[in-house]
Order: C-alpha cells, then sequence, then structure tokens
C-alpha cells in the first residue's frame, strides 16, 4: 500500500511540476495569421504599404453603423468641408440626417462635433500609413533588401506625396495643423505641438516628390513628377505665392499623366465624370483612384456613396439624397444670351426655373429660353433634363424632400446606368458604390491657376487665354447634354480691363468649371486670406453671408428652412480643433485663437 | 461540483462507518426503519448514528436502514446533507420511520467555493447561494437572465429576447471594458453563462469578494458564478421529467403612442402648409385635397386616388419586374404596426432526466429541448443538448469521472429576432408613417405585395413585417460542447489529489439572405448571400491538493495547485455574393449559383491566450470560533510583455463567530452570528487582446488595398499597420474590502446575511483612445486610471408558519453601490464619450463622475419672445424653440453649457421572493424593485424630434409650444420661420431624453399543487406536481419606454455607453403551465 501512495503522490506531483515548468513557453503566444514589420521590409512589402497610404485618400474607415463614424466626410472629395460650406450644395436629404454636418452647413459647428473627428482622424490616418511606409522602407534600403536607389526615391517620392497631401487636408480644414514626421514614434505622438505653420515641410515633402518623381509611371493611379508639380503649385497658390507658382505651372502644364498622356482638357467635359472614360484620360492629374464590385463597399467612393438622387423604386440611381446643389450654383451657370458670358454680378437677382413645390405628376415644362452654361447640366439633376443615362429627371419623385433639400440632384458622383454590374453596384442595403474616381487635381485647375496667376502677377492676355482653353472646351456642342431643352449658349472672354476684372472672371470660373467637386470653400478662404497679396482681396463673411449665398438663399420667398438664423462668422473660415485632439494631446494641438486657444490660425 | 463533494463525504462516510459497525459487533438488537422526506418520497444514504457512540448506518436505495442498538434508550440521530438532523429515542420499538425536513438553518450546508468545498459556517467571504428551484422559475434558455435579483450584490438586464444572455454584473462595474463575471460550471471556467443548460443547474453559488474568489485570481475581478450541474446519487435511481408550455407576448400598454393617420395628416399641414404631398393626390396639396383610398407607387406615377379613379385599377397592378413596378396599395387609417409585428409566441421547455448509482458508480444523464418563437414574427430560438455526467470509484482511493453537454442550438432570423437599433422591427415599427398599410392590394391571383414608403415623402423607413418574412430563413446555428474529464485520488486520509481537464468549444455558422426590395423609398438592388463559419477551442488543465486536517481545537485546510488555459478563437471564414441570382427563391439561392461577379472570401483571424497560474490557499480555524484564510494566486498571461507577464493576488479574511462565545450563549434569540472581514486583489486582463504585445500588419481589401492600375472594378494588394502594440500593459487589479456579517436568529427562523464593500480598480485597462495624430489602427489595450465601487448588500430570510399548515418563506435581497471614475490618466480633462447612433456625444466618462454618465444641454423652457432670443444666444434661436440653459452665464449656448444630465446605473436594486406553502399547495412570487435610475430614451429622437419622416408621437402635435400655450413639451410645430425644430436642439444631447428608470416589477409567480404521494405512487410516480405561471406579470414604472430593464445595457458593445433606449427588445410577459414529475 505504501508504494501505491508514493506512486500516486510522485505521479500527481509530477503533473503539478510539468504544468508550473513549461509555463514560460506555454505563454509565448506570437498571434496567427499576421506580420511583422520585418517581414514587410522587402520591395513587395513596402509596395503593399504604399498601396496602402493610396487607399487612405478616400478617408473612409467603415466602422459600424450604429457609432456614427461612418465616415462619409474624412477623404479627398470634400463634399462637405468644401462644396457644402462654400454654397455649392446643400446638405439634402430630411432635416436632421446627416445631423452633424448640418452644423458645418450652417457654420455653427462646435469641437465636440463628432464630424470634425472624422476629416481630422481620416486625413492623419493618411500620414500615418505614409510615415510607416517610409520607415519599412528606409529600414529595406538600410538591409540591402531593397537596392536598387531608383525604385526607393520612387516610393520615397509617392510616399511623400502624399503625405504632404494629408497635412495639407488638415491645414486647409482646420488653419493649425501639426506636421509629423516619419521619425515620430508612437509614444511622442500626443506631444507633438501645432504651434507653427507647416507650410514648409508640406512644400519639402512635395518638392522631393517632385525632384525624384519620374514622369512616367507603373500604373495609371501612381502620383508622378507633374502631379508633385501641380500639387506644389496649388500650395503656393494657397499663400498666394504667386510667382513661385505661375514659374511651377508653367512648367508642369506641358507635363504628362503618370501614363504618359500629355495633359490636355479631355474634349468632352463630363468624360471627367464617367468611369469609361478614365482610361487615357489626359486631364487627371491627381486622382483617388474608385473601384466598385471588388467584393468590398469601401473602396467605391465611399465618400459619396449617399450622395444620389433618392427614390430607387424608380430604377434611378437611388440611394440617400445628400449632396443637393443649391439655387446659388444652379444661378451661376446663367449666361448672357449674346456674349455667352457668365452673369458675374447678376447671376443671383433671380432663381433660374425650378420645379419647386411640384410633384412629379404636375406639370412642368422645362426652361428653354433662360441661357446657360452647358456645364449646368453636367453638375446638377434637374427636371425635365436627361440625367446621364437614366432618362428624364423627373423631379420630386428623385429627390428625397424638396422642402428641406431643394429640387436639384448632384450628377458629377453619380454612375451610369450602363455602368451598374461593371463599375457601379447598389451595395449592402442599396447605397451606391461607384468607380468613379474623385478628381484632386485635374487640368482645368492648373489652367486656372495659371490664369489666376498670370492675373496677380503676369499678364492678362496669358490669362484671358487659359481661362478661355476652359471655356472653349465646355461649349464643345459635342459634350452638351444630348437630347436636353435648355437654351446652352457659352462664349468666350475677349479681354480683361484689369487684374480685378480678370480676377473676378477667374473666380467665377472656378466656380463653375470645378462647381460640386469640393473646392469652393477652401478658394474663399485663400483669397480672404490673401487680402494684401491679391489685387482683389476678398471679405469671404461678407460674400457668404451677403447676396452671393445666404442672403439669397434665404430671401424673399425662404425656400432653405434649414439654413434659418445661419450666419457665417470670421472664425469659421477654419474649423475648430476637434475637443478629442485638444483634450488627448493636453492641447498640445491646440485650438487657434478665434476658438479661444493660442495658435494662429493660417 | 458541490454534489460530487456531498456524495464523496456521504461515501467516505459510510464507508468509515461500516468498518466501525463490523468491528462493534457485538451488540443486542437490530432496529430497522425507513426514512423519507417532506414530500414522503424515500431517502437514501441518510446516515443513521446512535448517539455517543460510534455506531451506524446508512439508509438503502428505498430508504432503509437497519442498526444495531445496545438499549431502549439509544437515541438514533439522521442526517442529511440539506435536511435537518433528527434525534429519536428508540424505546422499545423495533421499527422507527421517520421524516426528515428540510434544514433551514443553511449553516451545514456545504458550498464549493474555489476549488474546494466549505461549509457555509465556515465561510468567510462574500458569498452569495442561489436558490436553484427558484432560478428556474425563470423560463429562459439563458442562465444569465435567471439571475437577477436573486442574489445580493448581483444585477443582472435584459436578456428579454429568445435565448438572449442578459448582462450580469456583481456589485457594480469593476473594469471599463466589461467586468463579465467568471462562470465556473463543473470547474471550468467560461465567460459565457450560456454554455450550460439551466435545467442541468444543482446549485449556484456567487463569490462576490476577494477573500472567496481571489483563488481565481486574473480573471475574478468581475466576481465568480460557480454552477454545478446534477449527478447522480449513489444508492438510487430516479427519472424525472420537468417540461412547460405557453405563451408569450408583449404586452399593449409597452407600445408607445403613434398619431393615427388623421392625426398625421393634421400634423402634415401644420408642419408644412404649403408643401405637396404625393400622398394627396396629383396636385398634392395637402390643405385643399382630402386623403385618398389607394395610392399608387411606379417609376412615373405616384400618387394617391380616391377608390374607383382609373389609376387605381387593379389590372394595372404588377410588381413582377421590380424596375417597372405599379403597385396599388389601400389607404391605412393607421397601420399599428408593433400590432403587426408581434404575436402571441409559443415557449416549451422539455427536460427528461435519469440519474442515479452505487458506491462505485453514479451517473446522470440529461436531455433537453427548449423552443421559443419570438415575439416577433418569423423569429425564434431553439436548442437541444444532452449531458452525460458520470463517476466512478473503482476504490476508495480513486475517482474518476466526467461531465459533459453537447447542444445544438439555432437561431431563426439570425438574431432571433433580438435586434436592436435603428433596423430592429420595434424601430421600424415606429419610424413607418401610419397611412402605410402591410400589404398592397395584391394581383389578380390574390398574392399580396408588400405595402412600402415608395411612393415618397414617406420617409426611409421599412415594412417591418416584410422584413421579418424576408429575413426567417436567416439563421445561426451554433454548436458546442463544454465539460471535463477529472479524476481524484487519496493518497492518504486528509488529502486530495485532483486533476480536471476541461474543453469548452464550439462551431458556428451564420447565413444572411439579403433579398432584393420593391417596394421601399430606398430600396435594395441586389440580393445578396452572406455566409460565415469560425470556431473556437478552449481549454484548461488544472491540478490540485487539497489537504485538511483538525489537531484538537486547530483545523487546518490547504490547498495548492496549478493551471493552464489555452484560449483559442480560431479563423474564421467569410462568403459574401453581392449580385443577383437566377432564382431568388431562397432555397436555390447558394454561392454556386451566383452570377460570377462580386463574390468575395475572406477571414477572419484568430486569436490565441494563454495563462499560467499557480495558487494556494489556508484555511484555519480555532475552536470553530476564529476562522483565518490567506489565498495567493499567480497568473501569467501571453497578453502581456515580457516584463509584466506575471501577475500576483493575495487575498486574507477574518472570522469571528460570536455566538461560539460563552458571553452569548445567553442571548438565545440568535443561534448564529459570524463577523468577518477581508481584504484582497483581484486581477482583470479581460479586454487585453492575445495580440496586444505585438505590433502585426494584415491586408485587409477594404482598408488596405487600392486601385492603383485604375481598374475601377478590382484592387492592388496593400499591406498596413493592423494594430498598434503595447509593452508595457500589465494586469488590472482591482482592490476589494469587505465587512460583513451573518446572522441566524431564532433557530433560523430569521437569517440575515449583510456585507459593506468597497472596489477600488487601478490601473484599469482601456483600448487606448487613438492619438489624433496617429492612424486609425486597432489600439492596445492600456492601463489608465482609477475607479471605486462602494456599496452594500444584504439579503433577508424569513420563514415560520402563519397558521396551521401554512408555511411562509420571504428572502428579500438588496444591493446598493456608488461607482465613481476616480481618475482616467491624470488629467482631468481627459473623458470618453459615445454616441448613440445618430445623436453624438450621449454618454461622457470623466473622473468625478459614475461611469456612463449621461452627458448633454439642460432644457431651460422656452424662448418665449424675441427679447429672449436677443438676450441668449444659440445656434438657430427663435421664439417657440426650446432653450438650453446658460450654465456658465455667458449669454451664449455652446460646449461650455453641457453638463452631466444622469446616471443609468440605479441606486438600489431589490428582490424580494415570497413563498407560500398550504398542504399541496405551494405559491411562490418574486418582485424586483430597481430604483433610482436614469434612462435616456433615444427612440424620442424619432418620434418627438420630427428628425426624419416617420411615425410621430402625439406630444408633438397637442404637446408643442405655441403662442398662447407656454408652458408646452416640444417646441412649436411649423413651417419656415415658425418651426421651432432648430438644427441646434435635434443635434444636441438634451435632458429632455432622460427619464427616470425605476420600476417594479412582478417577475414571478407560481403557483403549484403536489399530488398526494399515495395517490401517486398508485400511478407509479413518486412525485408530481403541477403548476401555473406567469413571467413579468405587471410593472410600475413612469419610464415612457416600452421596457425599463436595460438600466446597465450596453449600447457599441461598451460598458461606458450603459442605459440608452435604442429601441430595447421588451421582456415579454409569459403565461406557463409546467410539470414535475419523478419516477
Amino acid at each position: 500500500m505504501k508504494l501505491k501512495y508514493i506512486s500516486y503522490i510522485t505521479l500527481t506531483t509530477s503533473l503539478l511540476l510539468t504544468g508550473v515548468s513549461c509555463s514560460d513557453s506555454f505563454l509565448d503566444t506570437p498571434p496567427p495569421g499576421t506580420y511583422s514589420d520585418a517581414s514587410l521590409q522587402n520591395l513587395k512589402g513596402v509596395e503593399g504599404m504604399l498601396i496602402s497610404t493610396y487607399a487612405a485618400l478616400d478617408g473612409s474607415y467603415f466602422e459600424s453603423w450604429d457609432n456614427n463614424y461612418f465616415n462619409q466626410v474624412g477623404g479627398a472629395s470634400n463634399w462637405v468641408w468644401g462644396s457644402i460650406k462654400g454654397g455649392d450644395a446643400y446638405t439634402g436629404t430630411e432635416p436632421s440626417d446627416g445631423i452633424d454636418q448640418k452644423p458645418v452647413e450652417r457654420h455653427e459647428t462646435q469641437p465636440s462635433n463628432g464630424t470634425l473627428l472624422n476629416k481630422w482622424r481620416g486625413s492623419y490616418d493618411g500620414v500615418a500609413h505614409a510615415n510607416q511606409t517610409l520607415r519599412t522602407l528606409y529600414g529595406a534600403v538600410a538591409s540591402g533588401a531593397i537596392s536598387d536607389a531608383a525604385t526607393a526615391a520612387r516610393i520615397e517620392g509617392e510616399t511623400k506625396f502624399l503625405r504632404a497631401h494629408f497635412h495639407f487636408e488638415v491645414q486647409k480644414v482646420f488653419g493649425v495643423a501639426a506636421y509629423v514626421g516619419e521619425d515620430v514614434t508612437n509614444e511622442q505622438l500626443n506631444s507633438i505641438q501645432n504651434d507653427h505653420a507647416i507650410w514648409p515641410e508640406i512644400e519639402a515633402d512635395l518638392q522631393f516628390a517632385y525632384d525624384n518623381l519620374p514622369a512616367t509611371q507603373i500604373a495609371a493611379g501612381r502620383a508622378n513628377k507633374w502631379a508633385a508639380g501641380a500639387y506644389l503649385a496649388k500650395v503656393y497658390m494657397f499663400q498666394a505665392k504667386w510667382t513661385e507658382a505661375l514659374a511651377l505651372l508653367n512648367a508642369v502644364k506641358n507635363g504628362t499623366t503618370s501614363t504618359g498622356t500629355s495633359y490636355a482638357l479631355e474634349p468632352l467635359y463630363n468624360d471627367n465624370f464617367r468611369t469609361s472614360a478614365e482610361t487615357g484620360n489626359s486631364e487627371s492629374v491627381f486622382a483617388y483612384e474608385a473601384s466598385a464590385l471588388d467584393g468590398t463597399i469601401a473602396n467605391g467612393d465611399y465618400e459619396n456613396t449617399l450622395n444620389q438622387p433618392h427614390g430607387s423604386s424608380t430604377k434611378g440611381a437611388g440611394c440617400c439624397g445628400f449632396f443637393q446643389p443649391s439655387y446659388s450654383m444652379v444661378n451661376s451657370f446663367k449666361t448672357d444670351g449674346t456674349t455667352g458670358l457668365p452673369l458675374l454680378d447678376t447671376y443671383n437677382n433671380s432663381d433660374l426655373l425650378s420645379d419647386e413645390g411640384k410633384l412629379s405628376t404636375d406639370a412642368y415644362t422645362p426652361d428653354s429660353s433662360t441661357p446657360v452654361d452647358p456645364r449646368l447640366d453636367w453638375t446638377v439633376g434637374r427636371r425635365g433634363i436627361p440625367y446621364l443615362d437614366w432618362g428624364i429627371h423627373p423631379g420630386n419623385n428623385w429627390i428625397r424632400q424638396v422642402a428641406n433639400g431643394g429640387p436639384f440632384s448632384p450628377i458629377k458622383n453619380v454612375p451610369y446606368a450602363a455602368d451598374k454590374g461593371i463599375t457601379a453596384a447598389s451595395v449592402d442595403w442599396g447605397f451606391q458604390s461607384t468607380g468613379i474616381n474623385v478628381k484632386i487635381i485635374r487640368y482645368a485647375d492648373i489652367l486656372l491657376w495659371l490664369a489666376e496667376a498670370e492675373a496677380e502677377v503676369g499678364s492678362l492676355t496669358n490669362a484671358v487665354g487659359y481661362v478661355n482653353q476652359v471655356r472653349t472646351r465646355a461649349a464643345n456642342t459635342a459634350g452638351f447634354v444630348p437630347g436636353s431643352p435648355a437654351n446652352y449658349i457659352i462664349g468666350n472672354y475677349v479681354s480683361f480691363a484689369s487684374k480685378a476684372d480678370a480676377l473676378k472672371a477667374i473666380r467665377f470660373e472656378r466656380k463653375i468649371e470645378l462647381g460640386m467637386e469640393g473646392h469652393r470653400f477652401f478658394d474663399l478662404v485663400r483669397w480672404h486670406n490673401a487680402g494684401s497679396k491679391t489685387a482683389l482681396p476678398l471679405n469671404i463673411v461678407t460674400y457668404l453671408n451677403g447676396s452671393d449665398y445666404l442672403a439669397k438663399e434665404l430671401g424673399a420667398n425662404h425656400k432653405r428652412n434649414h439654413l434659418l438664423g445661419a450666419t457665417m462668422t470670421l472664425k469659421y473660415r477654419f474649423e475648430p480643433v476637434p475637443e478629442y485632439v485638444t483634450t488627448q494631446t493636453r492641447k498640445n494641438v491646440d485650438l487657434n485663437t478665434d476658438w479661444g486657444g493660442t495658435r494662429n490660425p493660417e | 461540483m458541490k454534489n460530487l463533494y456531498k456524495i464523496k463525504l456521504r461515501i467516505i462516510m459510510v464507508a468509515g462507518l461500516l468498518t466501525l459497525f463490523t468491528s462493534l459487533w457485538a451488540q443486542e438488537r437490530i432496529v430497522s426503519g425507513t426514512v423519507t422526506d417532506e414530500n414522503g418520497s424515500t431517502m437514501p444514504g441518510v446516515n443513521v448514528l446512535v448517539k455517543g457512540t460510534s455506531t451506524g448506518a446508512a439508509t438503502d436505495v428505498d430508504g432503509n436502514f437497519k442498526i444495531n442498538i445496545t438499549d431502549d434508550q439509544s437515541t438514533l440521530v439522521f442526517s442529511f446533507v440539506g435536511y435537518a438532523t433528527s434525534e429519536i429515542i428508540v424505546g422499545s420499538r423495533s421499527v422507527v420511520n421517520i421524516q426528515l425536513t428540510p434544514d433551514v438553518q443553511t449553516l451545514t450546508e456545504l458550498v464549493v467555493t474555489g476549488y474546494s468545498v466549505e461549509k457555509k459556517a465556515d465561510i468567510i467571504g462574500a458569498v452569495s447561494v442561489v436558490n436553484s428551484k427558484e432560478l428556474l422559475q425563470t423560463p429562459t434558455a439563458n442562465l444569465s437572465a435567471m439571475l437577477q435579483g436573486r442574489a445580493a450584490g448581483v444585477i443582472s438586464s435584459g436578456g428579454g429576447a429568445p435565448g438572449e444572455a442578459a448582462k450580469v454584473r456583481i456589485r457594480g462595474f469593476s473594469s471599463f471594458n466589461g467586468s463579465d463575471p467568471l462562470y465556473v460550471i463543473d470547474g471550468v471556467p467560461t465567460t459565457d453563462a450560456n454554455r450550460v443548460n439551466p435545467n442541468d443547474v444543482e446549485s449556484i453559488q456567487v463569490l462576490k469578494d476577494a477573500t472567496s474568489a481571489s483563488i481565481y485570481g486574473s480573471r475574478a475581478a468581475g466576481g465568480v458564478i460557480i454552477v454545478t450541474t446534477k449527478q447522480g446519487k449513489a444508492g438510487s435511481m430516479s427519472i424525472n421529467y420537468n417540461g412547460y408550455g405557453g405563451m408569450t407576448y408583449v404586452p399593449k400598454s409597452y407600445q408607445p403612442d403613434m398619431l393615427n393617420t388623421s392625426e398625421y395628416a393634421q400634423y402634415l399641414k401644420l408642419s408644412d402648409p404649403t408643401a405637396n404631398h404625393p400622398l394627396f393626390g396629383i396636385q398634392g396639396d395637402i390643405n385643399t385635397n382630402s386623403l385618398p383610398d389607394f395610392y399608387v407607387t411606379s417609376p412615373s406615377l405616384k400618387a394617391g386616388f380616391a377608390a374607383g379613379a382609373a389609376e387605381v385599377d387593379p389590372s394595372l397592378y404588377t410588381i413582377e419586374d421590380y424596375s417597372s413596378i405599379y403597385q396599388i396599395t389601400p389607404v391605412s387609417a393607421g397601420t399599428n404596426w408593433f400590432d403587426e409585428v408581434t404575436r402571441n409566441a409559443g415557449i416549451q421547455n422539455h427536460q427528461l432526466q435519469a440519474s442515479g448509482g452505487s458506491e462505485k458508480v453514479n451517473y446522470s444523464v440529461s436531455f433537453n429541448y427548449f423552443k421559443q418563437q419570438g415575439v416577433y414574427v418569423n423569429s425564434g430560438y431553439k436548442r437541444y443538448s444532452v449531458r452525460v455526467n458520470t463517476a466512478f470509484k473503482p476504490n476508495k482511493h480513486i475517482r474518476i469521472g466526467e461531465n459533459f453537454q453537447f447542444s445544438n442550438e439555432s437561431f431563426q432570423n439570425a438574431t432571433g429576432g433580438g435586434a436592436r437599433g435603428e433596423a430592429s422591427a420595434w424601430a421600424q415599427s415606429f419610424r413607418m408613417v401610419p397611412y402605410i398599410p402591410v400589404y398592397d392590394i395584391g394581383d389578380a391571383n390574390g398574392n399580396l405585395g408588400w405595402g412600402g414608403n415608395g411612393i415618397g415623402s414617406s420617409g426611409n423607413g421599412t415594412n417591418p413585417v416584410a422584413q421579418l418574412y424576408r429575413d426567417k430563413n436567416d439563421e445561426n446555428l451554433n454548436y458546442k460542447m463544454f465539460g471535463n474529464v477529472f479524476a481524484e485520488v487519496n493518497p492518504i486520509k486528509d488529502l486530495t489529489l485532483r486533476t480536471s481537464f476541461g474543453v469548452d468549444m464550439g462551431t458556428y455558422f451564420s447565413k444572411d439572405l439579403v433579398i432584393k426590395t420593391y417596394e421601399r423609398a430606398e430600396n435594395t438592388g441586389t440580393t445578396a448571400l452572406n455566409q460565415s463559419t469560425s470556431y473556437n477551442l478552449n481549454w484548461t488543465w488544472s491540478n490540485t491538493l487539497n489537504y485538511s486536517k483538525t489537531f484538537g481545537d486547530h483545523t487546518v485546510k490547504l490547498l495548492a495547485g496549478v493551471e493552464a488555459i489555452k484560449q483559442n478563437i480560431g479563423d474564421g471564414i467569410t462568403t459574401q455574393n453581392v449580385n443577383t441570382f437566377d432564382f431568388e427563391d431562397p432555397d436555390f439561392v447558394s454561392l454556386n449559383t451566383d452570377q460570377g461577379i462580386g463574390q468575395n472570401s475572406s477571414s477572419t483571424k484568430g486569436q490565441l491566450r494563454t495563462l499560467a497560474s499557480t495558487f494556494g490557499r489556508l484555511d484555519y480555524t480555532f475552536k470553530d470560533k476564529y476562522l483565518f484564510n490567506a489565498t495567493l494566486r499567480r497568473d501569467g498571461s501571453s497578453a502581456f510583455g515580457k516584463q509584466h507577464t506575471y501577475g500576483t493576488f493575495p487575498a486574507f479574511g477574518l472570522g469571528w463567530r460570536i455566538s461560539q462565545e460563552s458571553f452569548m450563549q445567553s442571548i438565545s434569540f440568535i443561534s448564529d452570528l459570524k463577523l468577518r472581514g477581508g481584504w484582497g486583489q483581484l486581477g482583470n486582463q479581460g479586454p487585453v487582446n492575445g495580440r496586444n504585445q505585438y505590433t502585426t500588419f494584415g491586408s485587409n481589401a477594404g482598408l488596405s488595398n487600392y486601385d492603383i492600375n485604375r481598374t475601377q472594378n478590382s484592387l492592388a494588394i496593400g499591406y498596413s499597420a493592423f494594430n498598434a502594440s503595447s509593452q508595457t500593459t500589465k494586469w488590472e487589479t482591482s482592490e476589494s474590502t469587505n465587512i460583513g456579517f451573518d446572522a441566524s436568529i431564532l433557530e433560523g427562523k430569521v437569517e440575515v446575511s449583510f456585507n459593506y464593500f468597497n472596489i477600488d480598480t487601478k490601473d484599469l485597462l482601456v483600448g487606448q483612445p487613438p492619438p489624433p495624430l496617429g492612424g486609425l489602427l486597432s489600439q492596445p489595450a492600456i492601463n489608465l486610471g482609477k475607479m471605486r465601487n462602494r456599496g452594500f448588500d444584504f439579503n433577508i430570510t424569513n420563514r415560520g408558519k402563519i397558521i396551521g399548515d401554512l408555511d411562509y418563506d420571504v428572502t428579500l435581497t438588496f444591493t446598493h453601490f456608488k461607482n465613481t471614475a476616480i481618475d482616467l490618466d491624470g488629467n482631468p480633462a481627459t473623458f470618453f464619450s459615445g454616441n448613440a447612433s445618430r445623436l453624438n456625444n450621449v454618454w461622457r466618462t470623466q473622473a468625478g463622475h459614475p461611469i456612463s454618465s449621461f452627458y448633454g444641454y439642460r432644457l431651460d423652457g422656452f424662448y418665449n419672445t424675441q427679447a429672449e432670443v436677443d438676450a441668449l444666444a444659440m445656434d438657430g434661436a427663435k421664439v417657440g424653440s426650446w432653450k438650453f440653459r446658460d450654465l456658465n452665464g455667458d449669454n451664449k449656448i455652446d460646449d461650455n453649457d453641457k453638463a452631466f444630465i444622469g446616471s443609468p446605473q440605479p441606486k438600489f436594486i431589490m428582490g424580494i421572493n415570497l413563498g407560500l406553502k398550504y398542504k399541496a399547495f405551494d405559491f411562490s412570487t418574486f418582485l424586483m424593485w430597481n430604483y433610482g435610475n436614469d434612462l435616456f430614451n433615444y427612440t424620442k429622437y424619432w418620434t418627438d424630434m420630427r428628425v426624419f419622416v416617420g411615425g410621430v408621437s402625439p406630444r408633438v402635435l397637442y404637446d408643442g409650444w405655441t403662442p398662447e400655450n407656454h408652458n408646452a413639451t416640444l417646441p412649436q410645430l411649423g413651417s419656415g420661420d415658425s418651426d421651432g425644430y432648430t438644427t441646434f436642439i435635434r443635434a444636441n444631447s438634451n435632458d429632455y431624453y432622460i427619464e427616470d428608470g425605476s420600476y417594479l416589477r412582478g417577475k414571478t409567480f407560481q403557483i403549484g399543487y403536489t399530488i398526494p404521494s399515495d395517490l401517486a405512487s398508485k400511478i407509479g410516480i413518486t412525485r408530481a406536481r403541477i403548476y401555473v405561471q406567469g413571467q413579468n406579470y405587471f410593472t410600475i414604472t413612469k419610464y415612457s419606454g416600452p421596457d425599463p430593464d436595460i438600466s446597465i445595457q450596453n449600447t457599441n458593445n461598451s460598458e461606458l455607453n450603459m442605459g440608452l433606449d435604442n429601441a430595447a427588445f421588451p421582456n415579454p410577459r409569459q403565461f406557463l403551465v409546467g410539470l414535475n414529475l419523478t419516477f
């Protein structure tokens, strides 16, 4: 018996000891099925990380529907920050749909508004992707895993180009950005300060890209030398560095796309907004390359996913009715019947005919006499006009709530019916996924900067030439909306009498050429900020509150109730740094002085 | 476990006594008899001892015993666990029959604590014993839902949907990331209460403080719930059938009031008299046109028409081709969508158990079938489970056994219909406008189409009946196995060595078919099939050594053990097809019959985490009066970096049974009084992912891949950081102090147990707030801040006779605690906020306040005059709109005027259980009183704030501000300048949504009748009882939503986002008839 006890005790004790002794290795459990930094320090790994940096351009990180950060305002399209805030469009849909975007539209955001954080984090996410790519690249170069210097320089150039873009987005919207380089560790992130203007860092990244990127790239979607140059010129424009901008733009205008096509305006205006014309497109300088039907819902221009006409039981493109063009936007396309020029001062004195207040079953004859710019119907969907290949826009049936969002539909980001199932699809609960790229810079933009820079510091003759290039393309009758009953009349400027006249025309041309493309508000801010450095100072507060926008929208007939009581004040030229940011960084990233903070807005 | 030990003790005692019996065989005569229980059933295994001697025996399978006595003065002592010990003087009798009564003094009750078993009298930690009989009065598939109000210190909420788990918290919230208690089922730990079929539960103990729970170390911070399943009893064999069936429904009173169609028309006119509305006909003028009889939805025609109009000729009707429908729908006078989506749903439960055993083997086998139809149509839950528990004892030194449960559960409609939030059936019932009916007129063959809002200006709600119907084939299927194999050895007396290997595994399958729609404002354009499957496999291997010895006045117990746990959440595979199928018939829709485009497969990566622990405990008792114990556990977790792998968690406790002191002997009404106190630390690694210390990279089509080649429909693969890591993350520790007493008064007539507790959690584990200048990758858990839960809980039981045969039994449990976030990260400005779906920043957790506090503006009446508008700047302010309170007095309303406006945490929770027994009849009822919390009624965002077109509350129409009525609830209903509902009001959280969440609820009543045993035995039944039962039979509350029982329910899966009514699933009312049979 004794022996038996001893054997029991020995057996059990050894079991216990086994448990103890192997615990160290037992507790070593690297996560299954993931990559480490080291495993990616090679060409494929670094190229893949660069791809993911591009992927951050959409600013969308799809989280669950329930937490409200379905980020559709964080990317490159700037449909809220540039277009809605600048008066191109209303938020649209119903009074409280996109509830956090309404304060942006009304210029009354508070730092706690979650939409702000979406833009902020969507942008810094891109910065973080870029920095990780650079760190891994440098590691791979140092270890010899990447030995080709040209390849390394190309990757570094593309990455820095993207990093500049992401920083620029923050700078544009918030006015006080913090620059984060690749040498900042995770632990240091919350101690970086936004204590100085980061233009020099942005310029340096773009300059590096301009100096190191090839003109022809291995893929259409990659940034090339000329894209970097164009972006650098844009950054100069934002600082009113007209001379530097003009010099650079003069080089860039003779550049090529990444696939080697010489820059030129596409013959047909709307070819900028349809997937079937994207291959070989000569006008796309840099774009977010959207893709649909790839098995995801995040890549199909997720930012614009809800910005579609409403009412899909009518087989329309069908979704949620956000982003409805404003009356002021529509009126801007009115032209002089003789000259075909825009009505720079009087465009908003009366409204172009609309079907507001009518049901689709009510009779309505679209206006076929008032002269309008043909770009109107490629920018705005309105009743009685063919809407891409979806048929005649029926008015009310495609509008979610006319009383709130007005009678117009967006169109530039809407797919063709023929593209459904090829480069567009209705996904998930029925929202739209499309392959239509978000144009960050297109050649028309470059031409209009050229015109503007020439007008400020160069030749008015050159300026008028650039503007007319853009207008000539728009006047191509082959590019008019087929079957439209509208009276399209467009003509060129003969000359500009003064710098101020030139700038007035050029700025208006930007509004109509680039309408609904997310640029307007930033243009207004830079013209406002240019103050002493421009021949045509503009006060953004007077402009937006006046007859160009709010006073018009809230005029006698009071159509836009959702704007009632809204006033733009100067501090809203930049959004407040989100509450989360100032709190988490303990004010290392602080608000600007307009908001009671310590930083000077740029 | 409890029963294993019971049985073990019994067997040891019997064996010992038999030995003695043999050695003392020399005496006079034999007495025999039968022992029965309170119901007259015979009791096997009862110990019979001749008082003052060591002569003893045990009853056999039929409850019979035989024992030798020396003389007529001999006294027989009958004892059985759970029954009062009885003494009988034999006298001249040769047959002594006795009926034992259940022991009301539970001091001798054996309680399973950590890895061992103790007498209740010796326990110095805070331990609640839950009566499993009472527990089973709650008819639900999930154990967690049964715990509500049953034990002091335990709070539980929700779980009203079929098969759904309730949220259980013990003594407040010890962690930011969900302090789920640890369930230890037959010795195997899990955090999923659903791992056990409640009908198999024999006993439940809740370990609430460090003294009792710290033996479970790192996983015990949320408390430990020890579950023991039913074991066979040596020497008996019985077959039990327990079953019930009944009906559940959502009472009408739960439904919110909504405007009917004619009221809604009036509302439309007031909200915008100039608007044209397609429902009102071709011209759509809502002022002059009357409500139509029908409305037509087609691509070119959307309008209402009077009956007889050419446009509503039924022959025009078609929904054949979804792109060119012509739908004719009758205008409803006011559809009550709540009535349409709910039903009287059946519920049934059948449990068949066979158990028995001998000295060498015991067994218990059970089969359970539970089926609950959802109260929402086309939803439900069913489960089959089988349990086999056996134990073998080939000799007196060794015992080997197993406890296993296999279960198969399926949820119809994916979640059994239990979805919350905007898309749920409940939310869609108030999101739909009243004039839309469930069905349209249908085609000539009588095939009805769904009524919908495709006419326009009718909102973006979806017909919830249609949705539930389309989802009726969606299912979640789970197969789970849970249990352990164990061996016990007693190499020498007083020493038990035990090894146990437990397995917790499951495979999961889900199928979700999204079907094209035609009737909605926003239609689903493509049919999609999503399928996914995954598995998990966790094992626990524990080895323990128990030693117990009494030397004179000293009793010492020692426990030492090691444990290894591996948690493996396996890879999952998801396949999605977003395209059309040739046949949209659910039977033909498969991944094999898609049209080839848009198919996408992806895998979810698993997670691995291991835990290795050593632990020990010493219990010391002096003279049965002075009790001491000390516990130490050291845990190592693979989730932490090398410097912080291990955490050590000590605890000790002291107890003093004052009633054993001589000076207390004169106080006769106190039968037992014990003071006890303890201190200890508990660890927590709950939210720490297995990859926390590793920076990983991955590829995700949606996030890292990109169409760099401008194909417009395909992606180049990208790599991106998936998660950031932390090497400095360490164990979260909660330090708990518990002081309490247990008293038994008047020989158990009154029993009181009281505990005061303070739990300070430090190094709180929190998902690191993403650095604002960093990327959007998963963040590691890090240690931040400190939190306190302080309070007391007690339970009082009073039993006795009211008169004659009328016995009563009342138990009251009471829990009070106050939770405060002491510090978050050293920065008092730091906060965590939470969003309610479409309304942001409704929660804030910040130092100095309870976690999950509601945050927002305070209402301060209305802007009654223009002068008031001019005096206080608020964006969009106008006469007739709400005014928010200017807290900082700067004459403008902005972020600085927001405040903490409520807390979802109740001030106390009380459970009252009342039992009455009269002869063969028994009655019991259980009431829950939850007092003093606020709820955030987010449903008002939809029904009252007019944010989207949808159903509207009568408050909007009848209780809005008007120039005449300034004493209103809501802003002015109007259009343009007279519309008081400004963007600012709608966009900001405020205390209009805050409501008192207190309630008193009749949770259960049960009336039972036990057939007299002589009658029963004639038909071959040992025992038969029938009962009727009601559940949630009344609720008294001021809360305006359907069900206030959501106080601690989470939103966004976050402990910091509690108490929001986001179209909660109401706990239904139930009525049942049940039958218990024992053969």
